[in-house]
């Protein structure tokens, strides 16, 4: 099986496409990987995001399988990485492993990208230097220590130093102005910030207008598809790691802004005098920490990320006697009453009594019920004598139905 | 029989140990893509659950390839028309009672050789559905009649080691038979969605090589209701990409046979023209090129 139609078959159109690329020159997977986009793009009739993700598959595969100058049979040493070649020595009957052969390739490429966001081209100053440094934040002052309370065991005879405040602030203060100084929103522009995120997913990404890791985390999975040439689980998996990485901007940048948080060095008191221990004075507890409110209070919620529920809102829910009483007292409250016409009350339902003109047969009479079967004369021909009429009030129309 | 009983066209068995990996389906649908192009395309069903005619939408009638095997019954007196321009030679169940009946019989596995060897038959193709286990006595006929052997290969959990199994088989009857087997690797029901099955699909090209076809034929749906109808691929749906793949397979197929490619070249040495006879037990070993003996099986 020739490595381009292995590639055919895994990420594109199979036979089709492999007949296109051969007529269209590529007859190696080497020859397609030194092809433009365009080219591809053209040649297959697909989009360009398409195309350039077929390349950087074919890359792929071809380091994989050790596709180069060398044939698929004499590489062994890259198909040995996998476990798949490395069988091969053994003999027929060794079954070649294919355990450690998925997610090379998928891990291989995060590897790179990985190694690629380790080693950015463009250091860290020439980032700063390229963008407006913002003054450096005030500091509010060192609150002053709070009074602990003393341990009453071995109190050493010379007072501890205290430790150097001032030089820790200072040291603070670098880290502080690091931070501060570091550019607050890289965003999705530059490859290698995301894994997996190279130079042609960014210029897409320019084309989409989406230039934020925030902007890239509220994206659709599917514009993402088909814009980058992903599959949707990547486009997915980029949305997550664009949110978390617009997450850790955002702590990065409260940072700074939180100097509450520089109590909690909670500053121990001076050593007391040894006369002093077996003083235990009442020490009001400890409140908690003010910055954490602040960190409450500033970190809003994702919107997408649960629903809020406003509690009075919820009400319980009525059972099943209750829905029956009130679904009766519906029907009573709709109910209409035909005053002039006797019904006939069942168990929870009601049999309307038919109107004297409505009686299906003429020879019912509201003042005769006589079945017609007893009219109709028996099975030999004969005329059947006339039954006995049954004698009603006449004022009794509904005769035996009547409602009592 | 003497040694140089053969055929005048390729005989192609398509095996595995493994049922279910879609034999059947490839060898319908490849003689369904072969006579769409106009060739005369011969399926011999040699599964007792006869499959292969019941999708063809044919009901197995006397003579079948039952009889062909008892020799009560000519090849040309068993075969019938079939959808899509296929001749077929049809199966049954009772070609279970071949097995049992075999042991009583002088070299059974040669049964159906002897009978593609007759003169009155001419076909460009001849492609034999073999039935999943491929150390018995039908199987055996179908190796044995073969010019090529095609191991079907499923995208699936199990389908390395059938094919391993197969492959140790084909040792076997290679060396129990005094010939080799010039193999060839398909591979099926590929859904390249799933990750495993890609990752299997490299794992099939560095095993198998070069001995593989380019084409995989892809899962679709239009297989699966193909037999429901009763009609190759082709006939169904000329234009899913299934029928692209049968057409493709074909194509590499096609390009196989040496007497078409000597055909299409003709610089081809006139002895190459015909396909090599295999030998009979125990009286040489098949003259065969290099680079399609052992070397393609175990690639």
């Amino acid at each position: 099986m020739d490595a381009l139609a292995l590639l055919c078959t895994l990420h594109a159109d199979g036979p089709t496409s492999l007949k296109r690329l051969r007529t269209g020159g590529c007859g190696t997977i080497s020859a397609l990987v030194e092809r433009a986009p365009e080219d591809v793009a053209e040649m297959l009739e697909i989009e360009r995001a398409v195309a350039r993700r077929l390349l950087r598959e074919a890359r792929i595969l071809s380091e994989r399988i050790g596709v180069g100058s060398l044939d698929v049979e004499e590489a062994p040493a890259a198909l040995g990485r996998n476990g798949a070649r490395g069988s091969e020595a053994e003999g027929a009957d060794a079954i070649p492993s294919v355990a450690p052969a998925p997610q090379t390739s998928e891990l291989d490429a995060v590897d790179r990208a990985l190694v690629a966001r380790v080693s950015l081209p463009q250091p860290m100053e020439e980032i700063r230097a390229s963008e407006p440094i913002p003054a450096p934040v005030e500091l509010p002052p060192v609150p002053e220590p709070i009074a602990a309370e003393p341990e009453p065991v071995a109190v050493p005879e010379t007072p501890v130093e205290p430790e150097p405040v001032a030089e820790l602030d200072q040291h603070d203060q670098q880290e502080q102005h690091e931070v501060v100084e570091a550019p607050s929103r890289p965003g999705a522009r530059r490859a290698g910030t995301l894994p997996g995120l190279d130079e042609g997913m960014v210029e897409d990404l320019e084309r989409l207008e989406i230039s934020t890791f925030e902007e890239l985390g509220r994206a659709d999975s599917l514009t993402l598809t088909r814009g980058l040439g992903i599959t949707f689980a990547q486009a997915r998996r980029l949305r997550f790691l664009a949110r978390r990485a617009a997450e850790e901007q955002d702590l990065e940048r409260w940072t700074p802004d939180a100097p509450a948080l520089e109590p909690v060095q909670v500053a121990v008191a001076p050593p007391l005098p040894v006369e002093s221990v077996d003083v235990v004075e009442p020490v009001e507890p400890v409140e908690p920490a003010a910055p954490a409110a602040a960190v409450a209070a500033e970190l809003e919620p994702d919107p997408e990320q649960g629903v809020r529920v406003d509690p009075s809102e919820i009400a319980a829910r009525p059972t099943f006697a209750e829905q029956f009483a009130r679904a009766a007292a519906e029907r009573r409250a709709t109910e209409t009453t035909h005053p002039g016409a006797g019904t006939v009350l069942g168990w929870n339902f009601e049999i309307p009594r038919p109107e004297p003109d409505a009686l299906p047969f003429a020879s019912i009479s509201p003042d005769a019920h006589v079945r017609p079967s007893e009219g109709a004369g028996d099975a030999h021909g004969a005329p059947a004598e006339a039954p006995p009429q049954p004698s009603f009030p006449e004022d009794d129309i509904a005769g035996p139905f009547a409602r009592s | 029989m003497d040694d140089t009983t053969s055929t005048k066209f390729p005989v192609y068995a398509f095996v595995n140990q493994k049922g279910g990996c879609g034999k059947t389906t490839t060898a319908v649908h490849l003689a369904g893509a072969l006579a769409a192009r106009g060739d005369r395309v011969l399926l011999v069903d040699l599964d007792p659950q006869a499959h292969a005619t019941l999708g063809l939408g044919c009901a197995p009638e006397s003579p079948t390839v039952t009889d062909v095997l008892f020799g009560t019954a000519s090849i040309a007196e068993a075969v019938a028309p079939a959808s899509g321009g296929i001749t077929l030679l049809p199966a049954e169940p009772r070609l279970a009672e071949f097995e049992e009946a075999s042991g009583r019989e002088i070299h059974p596995e040669q049964r159906l050789l002897r009978a593609l060897a007759a003169d009155d038959l001419a076909f460009d193709h001849v492609l034999i559905d073999c039935p999943p286990r491929a150390d018995g006595v039908l199987c055996a006929n179908a190796l044995y009649a073969s010019t090529y052997t095609f191991l079907v290969v499923e995208t699936g959990a199990f389908a390395l080691q059938g094919a391993l199994q197969a492959l140790k088989v084909l040792d076997a009857v290679a060396e129990n038979q005094r010939r080799t087997f010039d193999v060839r690797t398909i591979g099926t029901m590929f859904d390249r969605r799933t990750k495993f099955a890609r990752e299997l699909l490299v794992a099939m090209h560095a095993r198998f090589g070069d001995s593989m076809f380019d084409t995989v034929i892809r899962s679709s749906v239009r297989l699966r209701e193909a037999p429901a109808v009763g009609v190759p691929i082709q006939e169904l749906d000329p234009t899913c990409r299934a029928a692209a793949d049968f057409a493709a397979l074909a194509d590499e197929v096609v390009a196989l046979s040496p007497r078409v490619a000597a055909a299409a070249d003709d610089s081809a040495a006139p002895d190459e023209l015909v396909p090599e006879p295999p030998p009979a037990n125990g009286v040489h070993a098949a003259r065969r090129s290099p680079s399609g003996e052992r070397t393609a099986a175990r690639s």
